[in-house]
């Protein structure tokens, strides 16, 4: 089997300044092809579309939240089985443990630094890349 | 951590500069809210207040604001509280000196980076929104 290599990701982010950041050190650090989504219900609609090999989600949103949003996005057959890496600040050892019950690949702690956030999603990838094949 | 090009650089740069830009327009929502709130002490108030502190505290540390941002966790732990306790008086007094400690955080921020990026001391954590 041919080994995924990762090049489209889904980054659900509410809050606009993180959107934009987030996405530029994806698209002209990392090379990725980038859709923002700033609500559960975009990401829900597009991702069917999109057909993100990766989805970065934010877990405090107003409206669905990430964990909800995972739930629903489960429910898609295109993305019933996407890996997806939470982005968050909140890390306690009882949220971490939430969001690994909902099978998501890895969590990023939010406040994260931009230039080091392509190595850090690179490092995840290569690990899930290597464990599923 | 990824090295950058100039190009790169200069496009971080000008997120930066832009997000600083704005930084005076995120103190006066902030300010608005808290007038409210002290008008008021009403919960909707400072659920607004919480939101708005929330993404401050994140989007000024990845932008390099790192006073901004810790001057925010700590009126955020504040909110956070009061959300899940109450506001009796002793934390209703609370709020001017971490008002007073953000306002100073703003205005002695000149340069990206001065203050550290970084990692934010967050003193609670929401149990529920």
């Amino acid at each position: 089997m041919a080994r995924r290599t990762l090049k489209r990701i889904l980054l659900v982010e509410d809050d606009p300044d993180i959107q934009t950041v987030t996405s530029m050190a994806l698209g002209s650090f990392g090379g990725y092809t980038v859709h923002v989504c700033g609500s559960a219900a975009e990401a829900i609609e597009s991702a069917a579309e999109f057909l993100p090999e990766l989805i970065l989600l934010d877990v405090m949103m107003p409206g669905m939240d990430g964990m909800d949003t995972l739930r629903a996005l489960r429910e898609i057959p295109a993305t019933a089985s996407t890996p997806v890496i939470f982005l968050t600040a909140r890390v306690q050892p009882a949220d971490v443990a939430k969001y690994k019950e909902l099978d998501s690949l890895a969590v990023i702690r939010k406040p994260f630094e931009p230039t080091a956030l392509v190595e850090t999603i690179q490092n995840i990838w290569i690990r899930y890349r290597d464990e599923a094949h | 951590m990824t090295r950058l090009t100039e190009a790169q650089r200069a496009q971080l740069e000008a997120l930066r500069e832009s997000y600083r830009a704005e930084l005076p327009a995120k103190l006066d929502l902030i300010r608005g809210t808290v007038e409210a709130l002290h008008a008021g002490w009403e919960r909707s108030h400072l659920q607004a207040l919480y939101d708005q502190i929330h993404k401050l505290t994140g989007s000024a540390a990845i932008y390099g604001f790192g006073d901004i941002s810790r001057a925010a966790a700590d009126l955020e732990s504040w909110a956070l509280q009061a959300l899940d306790s109450g506001l009796h008086e002793a934390r209703r007094l609370e709020l001017t000196p971490l008002m007073s400690a953000l306002q100073e955080a703003f205005s002695t921020t000149e340069t990206p980076g001065a203050g550290g990026p970084g990692r934010v001391r967050r003193r609670g954590s929401r149990a529920s929104r």
